[in-house]
């Protein structure tokens, strides 16, 4: 029996979250990362409204996962980048924006244990998220169902006692950010959405990310192909950003 | 399940599939094969050393013992092969050397061929160890060698043991003889001490007479001395006497010659004075004459001076009639009385008359002097005559004395002389004497020193003597007066003089028992570092949700813990039931091995937290070496160099080792508390620098996410 309230902000879409109506989730002025291997991304300016869906097109290498992770308070820029997300100063603020930014998609940050089922993965987060006192019950079916309803949408919910390699890529994919939403994100990132390779289903990862961000959690996705808000469809047509980058540097379209 | 101490996913991913189930049984029996494995091996090598090939040489060619044949090396062998201690291979001398240079043994003893006759020696003019000769060869096995080392000191000490019995059996015997020995010098040692006493009063008479001689040759030598300087004066004044004695020879010559010449004049004063004598009595008759002649005339002239004052008066009264005619102008008073007044003053006065009255009374007493020394003087020189020719015929007489007087003179200068040259013989000799006695004198007070300390000596030989005897008593006092009973007892005892009893406080079974205190913690922090590679020890999906850095930290540690129970759980069953290992607590033991397991297991997740996964491991296993060697666990610390001594109080395996050598073998004490207490203190710290580290990691950098370096 989960204490967690199964997802209630993505239900209730007109509830106000975060700061009073923040105009801008993220504002990113002159924002760069180097290394000592070198320039990783920047200088990038950014102004992402709340609510709204970023699409950050960029090359693999080409510093999107750090960007993203940078935006999500996971990464530090470098001197002299001014960056405010969630009306909260960065680096400096790096606690309480990763209080209320989520990750996905990340490799090496967020992959997903194969041979565990959706259950233990999802019974894992909750607990992490939990205050330590509490019990957390196993994850059954309808449990999953009220958390993962708002993320899968149309989309038939796998069976919590699948394994996660019998998953779908868009259904892992899925999970992933129905992992991230259970920590009721103000702003969520989602790095290399075309580790769903088929395109289709790619789709199904947009639209399901749109609908989110139509609840008002701002969604912030990167992918490699440059074409690809032009190769799917949209209910609003999502901003990009196209990095290009250090040695990184393609002429964009 | 509270939420803290959710294992999460990381150890459900390895429910699926053969591979990920063989890595869980991997990570809990990798333990299982540094601990049990190790320990079941090493449990009781020196319990299986009579399968331990060991060649046996006697070349002993035996010897006597008090005339009986004595084959001591024979027994020894016998008794070796009998014992079974070792695998004994009685062989020949060459099969052994080959035998331990080609490994078929691992060591050869020889017994030489002098063993019984060195035996025997024990009791004889020169005694010999005698030798059992051990060839090693560590390149066979040198832990072999040295078990072989250790079952050749007991080899030893047996043999030594019974060999050492019947050799200190004679030498009691001997010692019996020398009690009664010793008992006879005691008697003599009296004696002579008795002889002592003696020897001393002797020398110290002998050394008071010293004394006493020296005294006396001092005197002589004083003496003697004096007598040469005598000697010395008798010699100058028998010179004198020779020189003086001449010189009365040549005066008495001359006064015979003078006494000659005097009788010769006294002859002729002899004649004379007979002359004289006949003169002066003529004389003597002529002066009585003048005397008589003298005495008339001076009878006459007296009365003529009587006379003469009539006359004055008769004068003065025809002075003064003519006085007084004269007065009356009578020119011839006057001139009468003129020529009367000169003729009156040319008479003498009353006084000139007196005087010449006495000078012819004088005259007349002298000249009857005269005559009466005229008288006198005929007598005398009638004596004066006599006198004269008695010197006569006396300086004849001493003329001739004197002369004999001359001729004795001359004797004695003679004799004089012979007297010099005499006592220049003497003063010679006495200034001799006088060398001989001083040195006789100091001869004589050496002598008395000498006796003195001979004296002195002696006293001392009489209390040397005394005290030997008094220690020759007391030697043989000391000698054991022993039957034979007794004697065989302590030869016996004498042989192995100590014997060896420990009592343990704690005592391990054996060799593996020993060893299990430190081969559990080294396999539980090995099992730690298996467990770590393939548990992750900070998982990353925790550190992306918004859990603190304790919850991360725990949601790695949790799973680790759990397999570190399963490495507990099945190395100390398989340890007590299958190697036969006894703890003295079994629950102290196994919830110390768990504290163990847990502080490696946080121990190295905090390493791999701090220093990343790759530098992490290198860390770990650095730690596993430093506390290999500085733990303690297979020789006691203090023999390992000073680094690892300096280090050993500060690795948690030494406290680990410590502790387990407690629960185990029993004899808890504070170092069991004290261990527990710094392994708790090293569990709780280590999480607690992880979960700050875990904090930090929730921020990641490009090498994290893209490390250079991952294993």
């Amino acid at each position: 029996m989960s204490h967690v309230t199964p997802t209630p902000h993505l239900e209730t879409t007109d509830e106000p979250q975060g700061p009073p109506a923040p105009q801008s989730a993220v504002t990113a002025r002159e924002l760069t990362l180097h290394t000592r291997r070198g320039a990783v991304y920047g200088p990038v300016d950014l102004e992402v409204a709340a609510g709204s869906l970023v699409v950050v097109q960029g090359p693999q290498g080409g510093g999107r996962s750090s960007l993203l992770l940078t935006l999500a308070g996971r990464m530090v820029p470098d001197r002299g980048s001014v960056l405010t997300v969630l009306g909260e100063s960065l680096p400096r603020r790096r606690r309480a924006v990763q209080a209320r930014a989520a990750v996905a998609g990340f490799a090496g940050v967020d992959d997903l244990d194969e041979s565990v089922t959706v259950a233990a993965t999802v019974r894992e987060r909750l607990a992490w998220l939990s205050p330590w006192y509490r019990r957390v019950a196993r994850v059954d079916q309808r449990t999953f169902a009220a958390l993962a309803q708002p993320v899968f949408g149309e989309r038939p919910l796998p069976r919590v006692d699948s394994l996660v390699w019998d998953l779908d890529e868009v259904d892992a994919m899925l999970l992933r950010l129905t992992l991230a939403m259970a920590q009721h994100p103000d702003l969520l990132v989602v790095d290399d959405v075309d580790q769903v390779h088929d395109s289709v289903r790619r789709q199904t990862v947009w639209s399901r990310l749109e609908a989110i961000s139509a609840t008002g959690t701002t969604v912030i996705a990167s992918v490699a192909s440059f074409d690809e808000v032009a190769r799917m469809r949209w209910d609003h047509r999502p901003e990009q950003v196209m990095l290009a980058t250090g040695p990184h540097a393609v002429p964009a379209t | 399940m509270l939420a803290l101490t959710s294992t999460g996913t990381e150890l459900r991913r390895f429910r699926r599939g053969l591979l990920p189930k063989l890595a869980v049984g991997a990570m809990i029996f990798i333990p299982l094969l540094y601990g049990a494995l190790y320990l079941w091996a090493f449990w009781d090598p020196t319990g299986h050393l009579d399968q331990l090939p060991v060649a046996l040489v006697d070349a002993d060619q035996g010897s006597t013992l008090d005339g009986v044949a004595l084959h001591a090396g024979t027994d020894v062998a016998t008794r070796l092969l009998d014992s079974g201690d070792l695998d004994w291979h009685l062989t020949d001398a060459k099969d052994a050397a080959d035998g331990v240079a080609n490994g078929t043994y691992y060591f050869a003893v020889t017994v030489p061929a002098e063993f019984s006759a060195d035996i025997a020696s024990a009791g004889g003019a020169d005694p010999t160890s005698a030798q059992l000769l051990v060839t090693y060869n560590d390149a066979n096995s040198f832990l072999a060698s040295t078990l072989g080392r250790s079952a050749m000191t007991q080899v030893r000490d047996a043999v030594a043991a019974t060999i050492g019995e019947q050799g200190v059996d004679q030498v009691l015997v001997g010692l019996g003889s020398a009690r009664d020995g010793f008992a006879q010098a005691s008697d003599g040692a009296l004696t002579l001490r008795a002889a002592g006493g003696q020897l001393a009063d002797g020398a110290q008479q002998v050394a008071d007479g010293a004394t006493s001689a020296a005294t006396g040759a001092a005197a002589l030598a004083d003496g003697s001395k004096q007598l040469v300087s005598g000697s010395s004066a008798l010699t100058a004044g028998a010179q004198k006497l020779a020189d003086g004695a001449g010189a009365l020879s040549t005066g008495a010559s001359s006064a015979a010659s003078g006494a000659a010449q005097v009788s010769a004049g006294a002859g002729r004063l002899a004649d004379g004075a007979s002359s004289a004598a006949t003169s002066s009595a003529t004389l003597a008759a002529g002066a009585a004459q003048v005397a008589t002649g003298v005495h008339s005339a001076t009878g006459q002239v007296g009365q003529l001076a009587a006379s003469l004052p009539a006359l004055q008066t008769g004068l003065t009264s025809i002075g003064a009639y003519l006085g007084a005619h004269a007065a009356a102008g009578d020119t011839t008073a006057a001139q009468l009385l003129t020529g009367l007044q000169s003729a009156s003053a040319a008479l003498p006065s009353t006084a000139t008359v007196a005087a010449m009255s006495s000078q012819l009374a004088a005259l007349d007493t002298g000249a009857g002097k005269v005559a009466a020394g005229a008288t006198q003087l005929s007598s005398g020189l009638g004596t004066l005559s006599t006198g004269a020719n008695d010197l006569r015929s006396g300086s004849a007489q001493l003329a001739a004395g004197t002369q004999s007087v001359a001729d004795g003179a001359g004797t004695l200068a003679t004799g004089a002389g012979s007297l010099v040259t005499g006592t220049s013989q003497l003063a010679q000799g006495t200034t001799r004497l006088a060398t001989g006695a001083s040195e006789l004198a100091a001869g004589t007070t050496t002598l008395a020193d000498g006796a003195s300390q001979v004296a002195d000596g002696t006293v001392q030989l009489e209390g040397g003597a005394q005290t030997l005897a008094d220690g020759l008593t007391t030697g043989a006092a000391a000698i054991p007066d022993d039957t034979t009973d007794v004697r065989t007892q302590r030869a016996t005892t004498i042989a192995s003089p100590v014997a060896l009893e420990s009592t343990s406080v704690a005592a391990a079974q054996g060799f593996g028992e020993g060893f299990a205190p430190f081969f559990i913690p080294l396999a539980l922090f090995v099992g730690s570092l298996i467990t770590w590679l393939l548990l992750r020890p900070l998982p990353s999906r925790a550190l992306a949700t918004p859990a603190s850095g304790l919850r991360a930290t725990l949601a790695g540690f949790l799973p680790a813990m759990v397999i570190g129970i399963g490495q507990v759980a099945v190395m100390i069953a398989v340890i007590h039931f299958g190697v036969g290992l006894q703890m003295a607590t079994t629950a102290g033991t196994i919830a110390f091995t768990l504290l163990i397991v847990a502080t490696f297991l946080a121990l190295q997740q905090m390493l791999t937290a701090v220093m990343g996964p790759a530098a992490g491991k290198v860390a770990i296993l650095a730690l596993l070496m430093l506390q290999l060697a500085s733990s303690g666990g297979t020789y006691p610390v203090e023999t390992t160099p000073a680094f690892f001594q300096a280090i050993h109080p500060l690795l948690p395996m030494s406290y680990a080792v410590t502790g387990l050598r407690e629960v185990i073998t029993g004899g808890m004490d504070a170092r069991l508390w004290g261990a527990v207490a710094y392994l708790g203190a090293v569990l709780l710290g280590s999480l607690a620098i992880t979960s700050w580290r875990a904090g930090r990691l929730r921020t990641w950098s490009l090498e994290r996410l893209h490390p250079a370096i991952s294993i």
